[in-house]
């Protein structure tokens, strides 16, 4: 069985988007206050006993959210431990792994784990600044999209994998998202349409790429044999991982997969003692397009190469061997880093629980309920990869067996 | 004692403008072309470039061998501050050598060749790198706009296995004004023409050459090869007519229609292009001008030139690789035409001593070579444990320069400050290094995977006026 020491109790986000007209701290407290709002049994926030909150890039708006006392001093609970977590994209997860290590140490029964990002109090040309800024001449220019892009080249150069398979990807995604009421972004697109979008940076078209987002997800962990206080379905977290690689782009030697999260996967599926085969339902880091191909072999769900082949057959659509990316992923939902894993958490949560119609109350849920995996060995799993060189990953298994 | 050159190198940038785009925007008649710098090129970039070539032309084993480098520039970046620091380093020269900026004239490359001959004489040094980099600004629409080009040439000097040697000099001066610059000008002026040309260059330059012939007694026909200062296409040839120079003697040594007025490095290039296709024996008369002085070499052509040949990137070889830009494109090279934006910040200043710690490496592109595992680790600065073994001892290593594309993309939305589209490289250098840095010189079609690169030293952004340079990949451009 899965290491199960930690359990979900509930969670919260707020509909991601441009959210111009909302503060960090507000996007925060609608996200906590979802959550705690939406426990089955109900939920007294004194039962918190320490929180972690996960931003990546706190100099993106005025307030500058760099300590612990940026989650709870801003939602009535001074006093408690909090701490702050940056890890590159996988922050959101981090933030998760580290509050579920503080529950299972035993100092704390009840934790708050809250992603938040403010993506867009800056303009696109700052934030581009932002994220390039590194080694002035090592890392010169050196954004998201100018380290993922020439993996792509390289896949397609070694596997013969294709725009097209990489525009389907889009597709899915773009498809799924249509149903969560959560999800920046609540159209489909066509292979077309990702070809004719202009081109962002080779082989990536705009389309292939995962938008600017603001967003905030929380999580209510405890621990697994208190569980029963707030519901009667709760998730357990049966493993968990995180891999790192490489600083620098020089210093990596393979182009077609990223070694991060091959060994974040290791771990997690090790702990929780299952295989890629026993997942049901995955949200995973589709950042851009061959992102989510790539991680098709990395986490086992294919082998390597047949990353392109895997969703070009359909494997990995809401009916397939693994529906990934049910909540229309990053590139359909929105990528505010903090929030991601947690939001990504958030949706396995409901999806194991096959209570995605219901989304918190969010949403039509005949509308909703289109989204729903066919749950059959009951588990899901969480993936983030980014950072500096693509150079952390975290892997989180969600389960709903006891 | 015959001293002299044992190499020579030229460097003439890839963007050409034909004078022709000029006129259009601004009228009057253009013939011929200029040879004009991207953003990312200044003077010390294509110092470096004509250096190595020269380098490399010598034979010389080591640029440790180096005990001098002299630059003569009419364009340095900084009116305090020399621009040979970044250079040497670059190239790896030793720190214990002379250097010398040699500066305010057209003249300033000879100047400093003059110097590095004279070291070598006094017994000072044993070899000296002379190098003559310009790229003299110009305001939009003004008649030196229509011929200002840019280039560099680089000379080693020495006294053995000469290729030519520098047998006589002879210098005409005066106080004379006819272009300047002034510290609170932007682009160098000129006053007119009618007057200076004939009291200013045809004067100085018909000066110099009698004072040589008559020190010398040399006649002007005994000269091979004639390569006079080309500051327009007209002055050279009413100066040849008047000394009775023949259109064979200038033929080789006639560069301003290829690449326009080059400044300070007008003769070294100009005397390159000679020396690619003169022979032993031969008689070469240079002569310079700027702004009231005149100086007259006389060298002649040594045997050792016939074995260094195949060591050389001819000029020719850069004329052949060229690319040509329009009269926008030009005005964005010369940092005319530019957004208004604030370039990304880089987070720490190129002055920061973050910067300090690294230049050598990153300039040079040295690499420490783990003793256990073979890994190079870089940068140094940063590696003292080896990042593939743990081991924590080292041997340093120069990168290779060449290699080929592993793999790469195009970003055509890059953050503010930068050129787009813009590719970025991750090469495997012929050594086995891998190393990523920004392409150059390069359209976004033609990059590819395996594509044979080099690296090149350009200039990367500027903070506070302070400019930031660092190695970027390029089609290699002469084999």
């Amino acid at each position: 069985m899965g290491w199960n020491k930690v359990a979900i109790v509930g969670v919260g986000i707020i509909k991601f988007g441009e959210l111009f007209d909302k503060d960090w701290e507000v996007m925060v407290e609608e996200a906590y206050l979802n959550a705690i709002n939406h426990v089955d049994k109900g939920f007294n926030p004194k039962d918190i006993q320490a929180a972690w909150i996960a931003d990546c890039r706190p100099g993106a708006h005025g307030t500058q959210t760099i300590a612990g006392v940026s989650l709870v001093g801003n939602i009535g609970l001074a006093g408690i431990p909090c701490t702050h977590i940056e890890n590159g994209c996988p922050t959101g997860s981090d933030g998760f792994r580290n509050a579920c290590l503080g529950v299972a140490s035993g100092v704390y029964d009840v934790a708050l784990v809250l992603g938040a990002e403010k993506m867009r109090d800056k303009s696109t040309a700052e934030m581009l600044s932002l994220a390039s800024q590194g080694h002035p001449v090592l890392q010169r220019g050196e954004t998201a999209m100018t380290m993922f892009a020439p993996q792509a080249m390289r896949h397609m150069h070694e596997f013969g994998t294709t725009k097209e398979q990489m525009a389907m990807v889009a597709v899915k995604n773009h498809r799924n998202g249509v149903y969560d009421p959560y999800s920046h972004y609540r159209y489909e697109i066509t292979v077309e349409d990702v070809f004719k979008s202009p081109m962002v940076c080779s082989p990536l078209n705009l389309l292939d790429c995962c938008p600017q987002t603001d967003g905030a997800a929380a999580a209510i962990i405890c621990r697994a044999d208190l569980a029963g206080k707030y519901t009667d379905k709760p998730i357990y977290v049966a493993g968990f991982g995180m891999g790192t690689d490489v600083f620098y782009v020089h210093e990596k030697e393979n182009f077609t997969e990223f070694v991060a999260s091959v060994r974040a996967a290791k771990q997690a599926y090790s702990m929780a003692g299952i295989e890629p085969k026993d997942i049901d339902v995955a949200e995973v880091h589709d950042c851009f397009s061959i992102t989510e191909i790539i991680n098709y072999e990395d986490l086992g769900f294919c082998k390597k190469g047949e990353g392109g082949k895997f969703i070009e057959q359909g494997k990995s659509d809401l009916d397939g061997e693994v529906a990934v990316n049910p909540s229309g992923g990053l590139m359909s939902k929105g990528h505010p880093l903090g929030a991601t894993g947690i939001a990504q958490i958030a949706e396995l949560f409901w999806q194991l629980r096959e209570d995605v119609r219901d989304s918190n109350g969010g949403g039509d849920p005949s509308v909703n309920e289109k989204r729903q995996v066919k749950i059959k060995n009951g588990y899901g799993l969480q993936h983030n990869v980014g950072g500096r060189g693509i150079s952390n990953s975290v892997v989180t298994i969600l389960t709903r067996n006891k | 004692m015959a001293v002299g050159i044992v190499g020579y190198g030229v460097y003439i940038p890839k963007s050409r403008i034909k004078r022709e785009e000029i006129a259009k925007v601004w009228g009057g008649r253009g013939k011929g072309e200029n040879a004009v710098l991207n953003e990312n090129e200044d003077i010390i970039t294509m110092a470096i470039e004509a250096s190595v070539n020269a380098m490399e032309h010598s034979g010389l084993a080591d640029v440790k061998e180096i005990d001098a480098i002299y630059l003569g520039t009419d364009s340095p970046p900084n009116i305090e501050h020399s621009s040979i620091g970044i250079i040497a380093q670059t190239l790896g020269a030793r720190q214990d050598i002379e250097v010398m900026d040699f500066t305010t004239s057209t003249r300033a490359g000879i100047a400093a060749l003059k110097a590095g001959v004279d070291a070598v004489k006094a017994g000072r040094i044993k070899y000296g790198l002379v190098i003559a980099s310009d790229y003299r600004p110009a305001s939009p629409g003004s008649n030196m706009e229509m011929f200002f080009g840019g280039g560099a040439g680089a000379f080693i000097v020495g006294d053995k296995d000469t290729i030519a040697d520098l047998e006589e000099v002879y210098t005409y001066s005066g106080n004379f004004r006819d272009n300047w610059r002034s510290l609170a000008d932007t682009y160098v002026k000129d006053y007119e023409p009618r007057f200076t040309r004939q009291y200013g260059y045809s004067e100085y330059v018909f000066s110099s050459v009698v004072g040589l012939l008559s020190k010398t007694g040399l006649a002007i026909d005994q000269f091979q090869h004639i390569v006079f200062q080309q500051p327009d296409a007209r002055l050279p040839m009413e100066i040849a007519r008047k000394l009775k120079v023949t259109s064979e003697q200038t033929e080789l040594g006639s560069i301003f229609n290829d690449i326009g007025d080059t400044g300070a490095a007008c003769l070294f290039i100009g005397l390159s292009s000679v020396f690619d296709r003169a022979v032993s024996g031969n008689r070469v008369l240079a002569v310079s001008y700027g702004s009231g002085a005149s100086d007259a070499l006389y060298l002649t052509v040594k045997e050792p030139i016939e074995k260094a040949r195949d060591r050389c990137k001819s000029y020719q070889s850069y004329l052949a690789n060229n690319s040509y830009i329009d009269y926008p494109r030009y005005l964005r090279g010369k940092g005319v035409l530019k957004k208004d934006e604030e370039p990304a910040s880089l987070g720490v200043s190129p002055l920061s001593p973050f910067m300090w710690r690294a230049s050598a490496e990153l300039y040079r592109l040295i690499g420490a070579k783990c003793l256990n595992c073979g890994y190079v680790n870089f940068p140094p600065s940063q590696r003292k444990i080896c990042i593939r073994c743990g081991n924590t001892e080292f041997k340093e290593v120069i990168f290779s320069r060449r290699g080929k594309i592993h793999t790469f993309c195009v970003n055509y939305y890059m953050p503010p400050g930068f050129e787009s589209p813009l590719p970025i490289i991750i090469a495997d250098l012929d050594d086995g290094v891998r190393h990523r840095a920004l392409g150059t010189e390069m359209s976004p079609e033609e990059v590819k995977i395996d594509m044979p690169v080099e690296l090149v030293l350009r200039k990367l952004t500027s903070e506070g006026n302070v400019d930031l340079y660092g190695n970027v990949f390029r089609q290699i451009r002469i084999k």
